[in-house]
């Protein structure tokens, strides 16, 4: 392990030296890394994946102890799959940060990144991706390993995104549906959540029931208000990923015009569009 | 109509009987896991409106009573059914991560059939006139749910027609809806 990122550094720093001859024909590509860059800075997705897995969590209080023994299996079922989810988001960012690198003057090191990666996916019945995805995975992963561990050697922008684009929308769109299913599971939450409060407060009418309706009131305003705030960011992350993946795509379609005016607007929108959606979601 | 299903699923069995069990299906191609995970999380799609249904449903009731007292046997009813949302509610949280782990064995034939029947079966909760009328419908709905989630064929089927036949009594029961019951002199839907 040490050996070979040894090996990597050696490597790079040859690469560097190497670098003043290896990078002339190099062009920066201003857009393209502001693209590149806006995308890996995205979020959502990870916060949000998170909130998926602790689902359990936060309804338990709630639950009738039917629908809580339904519950303890379905929060299992979520562990297991968790560090998949996120390793999906890591490959595609360290992807665009590749992205990035490739499109500027300067050649920094990302290997560390590499090992970041972890160890692959867990990939067996439980791991809970579908074959496709796994291909992607893996196949990505290669790429990154062999581009960032040569540093950079014989690589441009356009043959990156002409390697990865396959991989990165096939990540993508699980990411999307991931996320659809996380809002899914997140409007159950917010329905039992607050179902209660529907029905029990209306029968609540002793006099003696007056504080504890009070308290459920402010409980009921607190978590509503809540809910309308984490329903908007499964959004934002939604039309963020969309992009992206809109985004690359055209990166590919134009792959050979980088340097055409309209293409290069063209990314900037798409830069600044998700430049939005994230300061949007970091609010 | 399901027990059409169940003959077609026996007339299936000896055919394919040496190769293996109906119920453990081969693993499915990438296209085909894609469409079961769409599947399942439609099918979940269907229970959440199931859930959403018994909902509104209870909360017309309450409405109703406008701040007044509600008898207990209401309210024991009322939080049957809250009971009963909550549990499809987990049973269609299950879907979702069946479909987000794809890991769920192929729902196959009765797929569509299942997807029409509960959409039948929230339209009837929607609609039912007394409440007490939908405590079956949605044990019937809850059986189905637990079914589904097994992916095994037979159960299924057997829930659907149990499911199949309380929807029809109900549509019987609240179709001449004109002759109300005694004891609801306020019950001007």
């Amino acid at each position: 392990m040490d050996l070979r990122r040894c090996l990597s550094f050696l490597l790079l720093a040859a690469s560097l030296m190497l670098g003043g001859c290896a990078s002339t024909g190099q062009v920066s590509l201003a857009e393209v890394r502001q693209f590149a860059d806006a995308s890996a800075r995205l979020g959502g997705y990870g916060e949000l994946s998170r909130r998926y897995r602790d689902t359990y969590e936060r309804e338990q209080p709630y639950l009738s102890p039917a629908a809580d023994r339904i519950a303890k299996e379905n929060d299992a079922r979520r562990q297991a799959v968790y560090d998949d989810f996120v390793s999906i988001q890591k490959t595609v960012v360290l992807y665009m940060q590749t992205l990035s690198v490739l499109a500027g003057d300067a050649r920094y090191d990302l290997s560390d990144r590499i090992d970041d990666l972890g160890s692959g996916l867990k990939a067996n019945a439980e791991s809970g991706l579908q074959q496709r995805q796994i291909t992607a995975y893996t196949s990505l992963s290669r790429l990154l390993t062999r581009v960032i561990a040569s540093g950079y050697q014989n690589r441009s922008v356009e043959t990156m995104v002409r390697d990865g684009d396959a991989d990165v929308q096939v990540l993508l769109e699980a990411m999307i549906a991931l996320t659809r299913l996380y809002a899914k599971t997140n409007d159950n939450e917010k329905k039992t959540v607050l179902g209660i409060f529907d029905v029990e407060i209306p029968f609540s009418t002793k006099t003696s029931d007056r504080m504890l309706v009070t308290l459920a009131k402010v409980h009921y305003l607190n978590k509503s208000t809540e809910y309308k705030l984490v329903d908007k960011r499964y959004d934002l992350a939604l039309q963020g990923l969309t992009k992206v993946a809109q985004g690359h795509q055209k990166l590919r379609e134009n792959i050979h015009n980088l340097q055409g005016d309209e293409v290069r607007k063209m990314l900037l929108t798409y830069a600044r569009d998700l430049t939005k959606l994230r300061d949007a979601l970091s609010d | 109509m399901a027990s059409d299903e169940k003959t077609q699923q026996a007339a299936g069995k000896p055919a394919a009987a040496p190769a293996s069990a109906p119920t453990a299906a081969p693993p499915p191609s990438p296209a085909e896991a894609l469409s079961t995970a769409h599947q399942v999380e439609e099918l979940g799609d269907k229970l959440s409106d199931c859930a959403d249904s018994i909902h509104q449903r209870v909360m017309r009731d309450i409405r109703r009573r406008q701040g007044q007292d509600v008898p207990e046997s209401e309210q024991a009813a009322a939080r049957a059914l809250l009971d009963a949302e909550m549990e499809l509610r987990q049973r269609a949280n299950r879907l979702y991560a069946d479909a987000a782990a794809c890991i769920v064995s192929s729902l196959g034939q009765p797929q569509q059939h299942l997807i029409q029947l509960t959409m039948d079966a929230a339209d009837k909760i929607r609609r039912i006139t007394r409440i007490g009328d939908g405590i079956t419908l949605v044990a019937r709905l809850l059986a189905l749910a637990a079914a589904a989630s097994t992916g095994q064929v037979v159960p299924i089927l057997a829930a659907i027609s149990a499911l199949k036949m309380q929807v029809d009594i109900v549509a019987i029961d609240s179709a001449p809806a004109p002759p109300p019951a005694p004891s609801e002199p306020a019950a001007s839907a």
